[in-house]
C-alpha cells in the first residue's frame, strides 16, 4: 500500500513554483511536491492581497501556511472536499511590487504581530531604470551560464533531496561572528536602542545563519554538504543583514510618515461636513482604526488647526472643531 | 575591478590569513600597501597607520571628529557621517518618539566605544569603517562630505556574494542601469529557492537553520523589476520542465507498476479462507 501511495504521488503534475495562489492550494500542491516550494514574482500584488485575506472575512489575513513554510514545519490539513495534505513544507519567496503595497503590508498590524513580516527581508528600489541605449547588448554567456548551472545543480542535489537534510557545521570562527552579532543586538535591545523595532531586530541573527547558508550553498555548489560553513560567509551574510535591516527602518519611517497623512486626511474630512463643530471624542468614536483615543485624535486636531485647514473654538478644556470658514469677499 | 572591491577583497583574504573577524579585529588589519593613491580612497599606507592606534589614540581622534563635527554624542556620528541614508528620519520621530540617536543602527551608548569601533559594528568591516571615518579626519570641508561618500555603503554590499554571483549582479547593473539590491535580492532568492530543505546547519541551542529566505521588495514601475526577475524565474521554471519531462517519461512504468499492485489486491480480496485460516475462535453472535 505504501509503494501504491509513492507511485501515486509520482503521476502529479510536478511544480517548484507558484504566484498567485491561495494558501489551500498553496498546502495541496507542497503536499504533492515534497513540501518544497517558491513563490518568486516580478509583480506580486495578488499574492500580497491573498496574504492580506483577499479571500477571508472582514480583517483576518492568510498567514499560518506561510509561518508554517519558513520555519519548515509540517502541515496537516483535512477537509472533506479535498485531499488531506500532510508534508513538511519549506517555502522560499521574493515578491517585488510597488511601494504603496509594500507600505500596505508593513501597515498591517495583523501580519507584524503573527510574526510573520519579522520573517521578510524587504527592500526598496530607489532609481528608475535608464533609457536603453542604441548598441544591441547580450548578456555575457560566461558570467550567466556558470550561475546557471550553480543553480541547477542546487535544485538537483538540495532541492529534490527527501528525507533528512545535509547538516553543515559551522567553523567556530563563523559561529563567533553571527552569535557575536546576535549578542550584540540583544545589548541594544535591553540598552533601549532597538527596542521599538524589537520584534524584527531578535531575528536577525538567524537570517545572518540563513543567509550565510545560501552563500555557502553558491560558493560550493553540489558539494555545499561536504564543506564547513566558513567564516567568510558568516561575515558576508551579517554585513547583508545590517543592510537588510536598515531598510526595514527605513520602511516603518515611511509607514509611520503615511499613517500620520491617512490621519490628518481622515480628521480633515470628518470636520469638513460638519458645520456644527465636533469634539475630539466624536472623531475618535467615528474613526478608532485611525486614533488611539480621543487624546490622539485631539493631537490630529490642534495639527490641523495649526496649519489653518480647520478652526478651533473654545478654551484649552473644551476645545470645538469647525470647518474653515470661507473667508468674505 | 574598483579599488574600493579590491580593498574589500584584500581585506577579506587578510583576515582569513590572521583569523580575525570583523567583530572582532585584531591588532593590525594585514592591508596590503599597492592601492593606489586617490583623493577619495584613503591610501593604504593611511589605512594602516590609524588601524594600528592605540585605544587612546583612537579616542583622542574620536574626540577630534567629534569637536569638528560640532556634535555631542558618539551615536551621532553616524547620522553626522551619513545623513542621506536617513531620509525619513524625521518622520521616523514623529512615529516612534525616541531620541534621534536611537535610530541609528549602531549607536552604542557605552562611552568606552570609540568611533572605529562605533563605524565597525555599522558597517560589517573595519575597512569599510575606516574608509568613512578617514575622510573626517583629514579635515574635509563639509561640502565635500557627500562627494567623498562611498557609494557601496548606501546600496547593497554586492561584494559580499560569492563570485559565480557576483560577476552576475555586476553585469545586471551594469547593462540595465538598476539598483544593485534589485538583482542581489534575487540572487539570493533563486538560490534559497533552489536549497529547498535539503541543506541545513545547526545553530544554537540545537536550532537548524534552513536556507529558505522570505524576500520582499518594491520599486515604481519602471524600475526594472520584470527585466531583472524573469531571467531568474526561467531558471525555476525551466527545472519544473525538466521534472515534468523526466516524470512524463516514468509515467507508463508507474502506471503499469500501479496496475500490477490492483491486481494483487484483487486477487488477495477473492481468495476463499481455508479451515486453517479460522483458528481464532469465532465470536458469539448477540
Amino acid at each position: 500500500m505504501l509503494e501504491a501511495a509513492i507511485l501515486q504521488s509520482q503521476l502529479g503534475e510536478p511544480r517548484i513554483l507558484v504566484d498567485d495562489v491561495t494558501s489551500e492550494k498553496f498546502a495541496d500542491l507542497a503536499g504533492k511536491n515534497n513540501g518544497t516550494m517558491a513563490s518568486i514574482s516580478s509583480d506580486a500584488r495578488s499574492a500580497i492581497k491573498n496574504l492580506k485575506g483577499r479571500y477571508r472575512g472582514g480583517d483576518s489575513t492568510d498567514e499560518d501556511i506561510l509561518l508554517k513554510g519558513y520555519s519548515v514545519e509540517p502541515i496537516i490539513q483535512d477537509r472533506i472536499s479535498r485531499d488531506s495534505v500532510e508534508t513538511v513544507a519549506c517555502f522560499s519567496i521574493c515578491w517585488l511590487t510597488q511601494p504603496d503595497n509594500l507600505r500596505g503590508l508593513y501597515g498591517k498590524e495583523a501580519l507584524t504581530d503573527s510574526g510573520l513580516l519579522c520573517r521578510f527581508l524587504p527592500f526598496t528600489i530607489q532609481s528608475r531604470r535608464p533609457p536603453a541605449g542604441y548598441e544591441e547588448v547580450e548578456f555575457p554567456t560566461e558570467i550567466w551560464s556558470p550561475f546557471q548551472a550553480r543553480i541547477w545543480e542546487l535544485l538537483e542535489i538540495y532541492h529534490q533531496h527527501t528525507g533528512h537534510p545535509h547538516l553543515i557545521s559551522a567553523t567556530p570562527a563563523a559561529r563567533k561572528i553571527i552569535i557575536g552579532y546576535d549578542q550584540w543586538i540583544r545589548d541594544r535591545i535591553e540598552d533601549g536602542e532597538l527596542e521599538w523595532i524589537e520584534t524584527f531586530a531578535v531575528r536577525l541573527a538567524e537570517q545572518a545563519w540563513r543567509i550565510a547558508l545560501v552563500l555557502h550553498a553558491l560558493e560550493h555548489g553540489k558539494r555545499a554538504h561536504q564543506h564547513s560553513l566558513e567564516e567568510h560567509n558568516a561575515a558576508a551574510a551579517v554585513s547583508i543583514v545590517r543592510w537588510f535591516f536598515s531598510q526595514i527602518q527605513l520602511l516603518f519611517g515611511e509607514v509611520a510618515n503615511s499613517k500620520g497623512n491617512d490621519k490628518l486626511a481622515t480628521a480633515r474630512d470628518f470636520v469638513r461636513n460638519r458645520r456644527e463643530g465636533i469634539i475630539p471624542y466624536d472623531l475618535f468614536r467615528a474613526h478608532q482604526r485611525h486614533f488611539q483615543d480621543a487624546a490622539d485624535a485631539r493631537a490630529t486636531l490642534l495639527t490641523l488647526a495649526e496649519e489653518g485647514a480647520i478652526e478651533v473654538r473654545g478654551n484649552n478644556e473644551k476645545l470645538r472643531f469647525y470647518p474653515r470658514a470661507v473667508p468674505r469677499g | 575591478m574598483s579599488p574600493m572591491e579590491s580593498e574589500f577583497e584584500r581585506f577579506r583574504k587578510a583576515t582569513a590569513q590572521s583569523g580575525d573577524t570583523p567583530l572582532n579585529p585584531g591588532p593590525a588589519p594585514l592591508l596590503p600597501s599597492e592601492a593606489p593613491a586617490e583623493t577619495v580612497a584613503p591610501s593604504s599606507a593611511r589605512l594602516s597607520s590609524i588601524a594600528t592606534l592605540t585605544p587612546t589614540d583612537l579616542l583622542a581622534r574620536q574626540s577630534f571628529v567629534m569637536e569638528n563635527l560640532g556634535i555631542r554624542q558618539t551615536s551621532t556620528v553616524l547620522e553626522y557621517v551619513y545623513p542621506e541614508e536617513y531620509p525619513c528620519i524625521e518622520s521616523v520621530v514623529a512615529g516612534y518618539k525616541p531620541n534621534k540617536a536611537n535610530l541609528l543602527l549602531c549607536s552604542p551608548k557605552r562611552p568606552s566605544l570609540n568611533v572605529l569601533d562605533l563605524l565597525t559594528h555599522a558597517f560589517g568591516t573595519q575597512e569599510m569603517a575606516l574608509e568613512v571615518i578617514i575622510p573626517f579626519l583629514q579635515n574635509t570641508p563639509a561640502r565635500n562630505r557627500t562627494a567623498l561618500r562611498p557609494d557601496y555603503l548606501r546600496e547593497f554590499p554586492v561584494e559580499a556574494l560569492p563570485d559565480v554571483a557576483r560577476k552576475v549582479v555586476h553585469k545586471l547593473v551594469e547593462i540595465h542601469g538598476v539598483d544593485s539590491q534589485l538583482a542581489a535580492s534575487l540572487v539570493l532568492a533563486v538560490a534559497s529557492a533552489a536549497s529547498g530543505k535539503g541543506l541545513a546547519t545547526r545553530t544554537v541551542n540545537g536550532l537548524i537553520a534552513y536556507a529558505n529566505l522570505f524576500i520582499v521588495g518594491a520599486g515604481r514601475s519602471g524600475s526594472g523589476k520584470s527585466i531583472i526577475a524573469n531571467p531568474f524565474i526561467k531558471i525555476l521554471s525551466a527545472f519544473q520542465a525538466h521534472l515534468k519531462g523526466v516524470r512524463k517519461k516514468r509515467e507508463a512504468a508507474v502506471k503499469a507498476r500501479l496496475n500490477a499492485i490492483e491486481r494483487q489486491l484483487e486477487a488477495l480480496e477473492s481468495v476463499q479462507p481455508t479451515e486453517t485460516d479460522n483458528h481464532l475462535p469465532r465470536l458469539p453472535i448477540l
